[in-house]
């Protein structure tokens, strides 16, 4: 979950996607600047922080780099459960891993925190001449679904760092700007004069919720 | 009253009056009744010309009840007394004088007028006048009125208030005058007067001058009716009810608190737990008769016998329970009130290091212990409900859509259902809570020492992170549970050769939790659509090689042959990876952050789980290659040359390579491989123990902090709350549904700062919460209501929804504001009528019941006009007389032919079983 502090902000993230998709990859990219054409399969899960500037605000992300293989699938809801963000990559020279890109995106539809960011990455966007899965299909889905998309290439760096800092801009600044309409909580009749001195905490929650 | 030509000299005075008053002394304001009789008039002039728009303006106030009327007032004194002069007005009039179905203010009603004005002392006690003191006033107004042409009818009250006799004059024009005169026989009705034909003939005889004319003559008489039945009060107690009728009759009723003994809401969810009172305590149902013509008292007595379809329209005019209106807020017994009181214990629990100190004796202070705990036998017999019911599972599809952003437990499960039992047991209070919660925890250990399934706690399960830490516990203690039967049984049957148990990937895996071939999701490699005979003979073919070597198989991995030899590629049994609850998960986060970020870090535990796999398919395939565990492990990673057709792939020796990636040197995988020993799952140390991790959750159950637990039990008893008031049946009506999905969003904003452990101390905190509880009350008296009306209106769903939406829109503005609920408001909800279509009277007539003996012996029936044996409450009608009339009497010949039709008299009359009002007045020519 985000956490907020004066201006920096606190966010897991988490990958995932079919094996092979990239995932290692884009974040080696990202945190350490890296490409390894024959990165190592992940084993279970893999740990990395990178800090982002957003206009006046820092944003630390903890990034947990899960692996493919359908064996880890039962450990991925430890990874994302909380989670500020997702971005869920698939390989554009395969369409096997769109499909398990999508399914990855019904369950956290259903199993993850509902205000979670989520991205959509096509990867190995230099690989233009084995494509499968165009742009425009991809995109379709994305905007079908609540998404961004981009596709990028760890391999060259491209869209890399925008993706992520597009989900830093993305993240919910204050954490209460996300409630829907709820109710005014009101106070009970006899405490009507303690209102205006405890109001401060309730702040956030009063002026928040429209009956 | 006054002679034209007196009215035309003062009204030159007038004028000078005006410009001239401090000098002259008109003679007309000689006596103080004159004087009087002029100030009438200023008033009544400086009304007259602002007009209605303007007198708006000038502060006129709207009157409660009537729609679109309102009133002016003046203060007037004559003879050391004060007088106080309203002038009603209406902004937009347009429509008949008298229309039954809109909200009339008295006056209007009973003499047919529009706007008019009244004139009484000012007295506390409201209007004592005698008779002639009454037509002095009236005549005073009558002077003043035609000095100034005025045309509004002016009404003086007489008699006693409790009456509500007046008499009234109106000037209508050049030659008619209209009086009014209405009075009331507030007991013993003579019997005539009790029906319909002795009213029609003292209508008549209002015209006539002996009643000998009545056989003779034929009036064409104007008459409408309109009748209001009553049911009976939603209980089953005939006292009670008939004693309530009377009070309803005298028109004070509201507060009487009686207890509902009925319990209409049996079947209502949250019947398991409470009962509450019908928040819909009777129906009013308006009868409306058009109007017609009736030439003879026959006729008349035929009308009280004619069915109540006849009428032209009905009105329903719902009668809500005094605990709906807002001041009542608090004093409902329901979820909201238990909900305060669990806030309550959470506010006690802060400084408390553990349970048993709130029970035992040395550490409880003087106050703790004026809390009461329920006797033994209830908590007995709670323990057995809890433990012992069994479980009823919900479907995630009938759970609110929103409950899942709550940290709570679902419904069903053990921990929901303590904190729904907690609500109840005793007051809530923190002592009840702890000894419910110390012998919860004890039953739990003997579930867990003698190995017995958990109630209501699914064992298969996994943990749901979304919910709070204790059902998270209580949800792996299950899991636990189950593998330490597993491996109980296990050892009682002596050595659990897995392998040979069954070849057939569902079954084994439902006798074999632990060990479930893991490829499920990998449709195609494990056979499952070939014929049993086949797939046995081909297990039997690769058994036969390697009989005594293969252990831990799950079955032949479909089209899929070794490297290295011919047989076929055998799935392995594996261990399921280790459960975690989210303290355990947050617990490896920090310790991967302490740990630093090297990239080469991988979890232990992933390591783990893959070294776990290689042995298992090792065991599987005593000739398997590297290959041959990335084939089936990872098969990305596994560059095929063939096609991936079937029958290729069935060739051998298979042809392709590793991946670049898997084929590096140094490869952690390669390594892993090679470490790993060829040990089938059953027979690997556990990945996780059970035994250890169970008794790790039983001590956490048992240390839990009171405050950590109070929270999580705050949380969830709010979400089982409303889980339980969500099953509700209330026929899919809008607003409440909008309503409840606000409820829903509301507390799991409210309840977040409890998830976040940031409790102690934050007073703000406990009284947000207190806030959630209003909150939470509103929308459970709605729900209260929309039930009720949903099963009394099953089969006209429409007026349910009508009469909830107005009551809604009635409701909606008072959530919230405290205090608010002043009883006109209230009166003006309970007049809100609701018209009953010709397709929904059926359901409305079947309201009211057939009085049972016991109901009907001490009411005499005398009106007349029955419903079901039920006479009406109220009995209105409207007799008028028409005539043609010239009205230019005193015009030129020409306009002779011009007639106009003008009601001559009309009697307005309103009588229940007990009193009946008559109010006439008649146009006449001067």
């Amino acid at each position: 979950m985000a956490t907020n502090g004066h201006n920096n902000l606190n966010a897991k993230l988490v990958l995932l996607g079919d094996m092979g998709a990239g995932k290692s990859s884009l974040v080696l990219r990202f945190v350490k600047g890296q490409f390894l054409e024959f990165q190592e399969s992940t084993i279970g899960a893999a740990f990395f922080s990178q800090t982002l500037a957003v206009n006046d605000a820092t944003v630390k992300f903890e990034i947990w780099d899960t692996a493919g293989q359908e064996r880890y699938h039962s450990l991925a809801p430890m990874y994302y459960r909380g989670a500020a963000a997702a971005i869920i990559v698939y390989d554009i020279t395969s369409a096997d891993s769109f499909t398990r890109a999508k399914k990855w995106v019904q369950e956290l539809q259903k199993q993850g925190n509902p205000n979670m960011v989520m991205a959509l990455a096509g990867n190995k966007a230099d690989l233009e001449e084995k494509r499968k899965v165009t742009a425009d299909e991809a995109r379709v889905y994305a905007d079908e679904n609540g998404l961004f998309f981009m596709e990028t290439s760890a391999k060259t760096a491209a869209n890399v760092n925008d993706i992520f800092h597009e989900i830093a801009k993305r993240l919910p600044r204050a954490q209460p700007t996300q409630n829907p309409a709820g109710m005014v909580l009101v106070d009970r009749p006899a405490e009507g004069a303690r209102a205006a001195s405890c109001s401060y905490g309730f702040q956030n929650l009063g002026t928040l919720y429209s009956v | 009253m006054s002679s034209s030509s007196k009215k035309e000299h003062e009204r030159e005075d007038d004028s000078e009056e005006e410009e001239e008053f401090e000098h002259f002394d008109d003679y007309t304001l000689a006596s103080s009744w004159e004087k009087f009789i002029s100030e009438i008039e200023a008033v009544c002039r400086q009304w007259l010309a602002s007009g209605p728009k303007n007198l708006l303006e000038k502060g006129a106030v709207p009157l409660e009840g009537a729609k679109n009327l309102y009133k002016v007032k003046s203060e007037l004194k004559y003879a050391m007394k004060n007088y106080c002069m309203d002038y009603y007005f209406e902004i937009s009039n347009a429509g008949k004088a008298v229309d039954w179905s809109s909200t009339l203010h008295d006056l209007q009603l009973s003499f047919g007028v529009k706007e008019f004005m009244v004139i009484a002392p000012q007295s506390a006690n409201g209007v004592i006048l005698d008779s002639p003191e009454a037509s002095k006033l009236l005549s005073a107004v009558a002077i003043a009125f035609s000095n100034c042409s005025s045309l509004w009818p002016a009404f003086v009250p007489v008699h006693d208030p409790s009456r509500k006799a007046y008499i009234g004059i109106q000037n209508m024009g050049t030659v008619f005058t209209r009086r009014f005169e209405g009075d009331l026989i507030a007991s013993q009705v003579p019997v005539k007067l009790m029906h319909l034909e002795g009213l029609y003939e003292l209508f008549v005889s209002k015209f006539t001058f002996s009643l000998s004319d009545l056989s003779t003559h034929f009036f064409r008489v104007h008459f409408t009716m309109k009748l209001t039945y009553k049911t009976l009060p939603y209980d089953d107690d005939s006292e009670v009810s008939n004693f309530e009728y009377e009070i309803n009759e005298s028109g004070s009723d509201n507060g009487i608190d009686k207890r509902n003994k009925l319990q209409w809401d049996v079947d209502c969810p949250w019947s398991e737990w409470y009962t509450a009172e019908d928040p819909l305590k009777a129906f009013e149902l308006i009868a409306m008769w058009e109007e017609k013509i009736i030439q003879s008292s026959m006729e008349m007595a035929e009308l009280e016998n004619v069915s109540i379809n006849e009428a032209h329209k009905w009105f329903i005019v719902p009668e809500f329970s005094a605990y709906l209106m807002g001041n009542y807020v608090g004093n409902m017994v329901g979820f909201a009130s238990q909900l305060a009181l669990l806030i309550d214990a959470l506010a006690m629990s802060l400084d408390v290091k553990f349970m048993e100190d709130f029970v035992s004796v040395e550490t409880s202070g003087s106050d703790k212990l004026k809390l009461s705990v329920p006797p033994p036998t209830v908590l007995e017999r709670v323990l057995k409900d809890l433990c012992h019911a069994g479980p009823e599972i919900i479907s995630p599809e009938s759970r609110h859509k929103s409950s899942r952003i709550i940290k709570g437990a679902p419904l069903e499960t053990l921990f929901a259902q303590f904190c729904l039992h907690s609500l109840w047991f005793g007051d809530c209070n923190i002592r009840a809570i702890a000894v419910l919660w110390i012998e919860f925890i004890r039953e739990v250990r003997w579930y867990w020492e003698e190995s017995q399934p958990l109630p209501r706690m699914q064992s298969n399960g996994t943990i749901d992170l979304s919910t709070c830490l204790v059902n998270q516990k209580l949800q792996m203690l299950a899991i636990c549970l189950e593998k330490k039967r597993q491996l109980l049984d296990s050892h009682q049957d002596g050595v659990g050769n897995i392998s040979s148990d069954s070849p057939s990937v569902e079954v084994s895996g439902a006798i074999n939790e632990d060990l479930s071939p893991t490829s499920r999701a990998k449709e195609g490699f494990i056979k499952e659509s070939d014929s049993p005979s086949t797939s046995n003979a081909k297990l039997k073919y690769a058994n036969n090689k390697n009989d005594n070597k293969r252990r831990g198989s799950a079955g032949v991995v479909e089209s899929m042959m070794l490297l290295n030899s011919h047989s076929y590629m055998h799935a392995p049994f594996t261990q399921n990876p280790p459960i975690m609850t989210e303290d355990m998960h947050e617990e490896r986060l920090r310790a991967v952050e302490v740990l630093g970020e090297s990239f080469s870090f991988s979890g232990q535990l992933e390591k783990d789980i893959l070294s776990s796999d290689m042995s298992a398919f090792k065991a599987a395939n005593p000739e398997a290659a590297f290959e041959d565990f990335i084939r089936w492990h990872s098969p990305k990673d596994w560059e095929d040359d063939s096609s991936s057709s079937l029958s290729s792939r069935k060739k051998w020796p298979p042809s392709g390579r590793l991946s670049e990636r898997m084929s590096d040197s140094g490869n952690s995988w390669r390594k892993i491989w090679d470490d790993a020993p060829p040990i089938p799952a059953s027979e690997q140390k556990p990945l996780m123990d059970p035994n250890r991790e169970g008794e790790k959750i039983l001590h956490y159950l048992e240390t839990v902090r009171p405050h950590q637990l109070l929270e999580q039990m705050v949380c969830t008893a709010f979400q089982a709350s409303a889980d339980t008031l969500n099953q509700t049946n209330f026929g899919g009506l809008k607003n409440m549904s909008t309503k409840i999905d606000q409820l829903y969003l509301t507390m799991a904003s409210a309840l977040r700062p409890l998830q976040a452990n940031k409790l102690p101390g934050d007073t703000e905190i406990i009284e947000d919460l207190k806030r959630l509880c209003i909150v939470f009350e509103h929308v459970e008296k709605l729900i209260t209501l929309a039930a009720s009306l949903h099963r009394k209106f099953l089969n006209a769903p429409r007026l349910s929804q009508n009469i909830f939406n107005n009551f809604y829109n009635f409701y909606l503005p008072k959530m919230g504001k405290p205090s608010v609920g002043e009883e006109d408001t209230n009166k003006e909800l309970m007049k809100k009528k609701e018209e009953i279509r010709v397709n929904e009277r059926d359901v409305v007539t079947s309201m009211f019941v057939q009085p049972s003996a016991n109901q009907s012996w001490r009411k005499v029936l005398s009106m007349g006009n029955l419903l079901n044996g039920h006479e009406p409450i109220l009995r209105e009608i409207v007799f008028s007389l028409r005539d043609r009339v010239d009205s230019s009497y005193h015009a030129p010949r020409s306009q002779w032919s011009h007639e106009q039709e003008i009601e001559t008299h009309r009697m307005y009359i309103c009588g229940t079983s007990n009193d009946l009002r008559v109010a006439l007045s008649i146009t006449s020519c001067d």
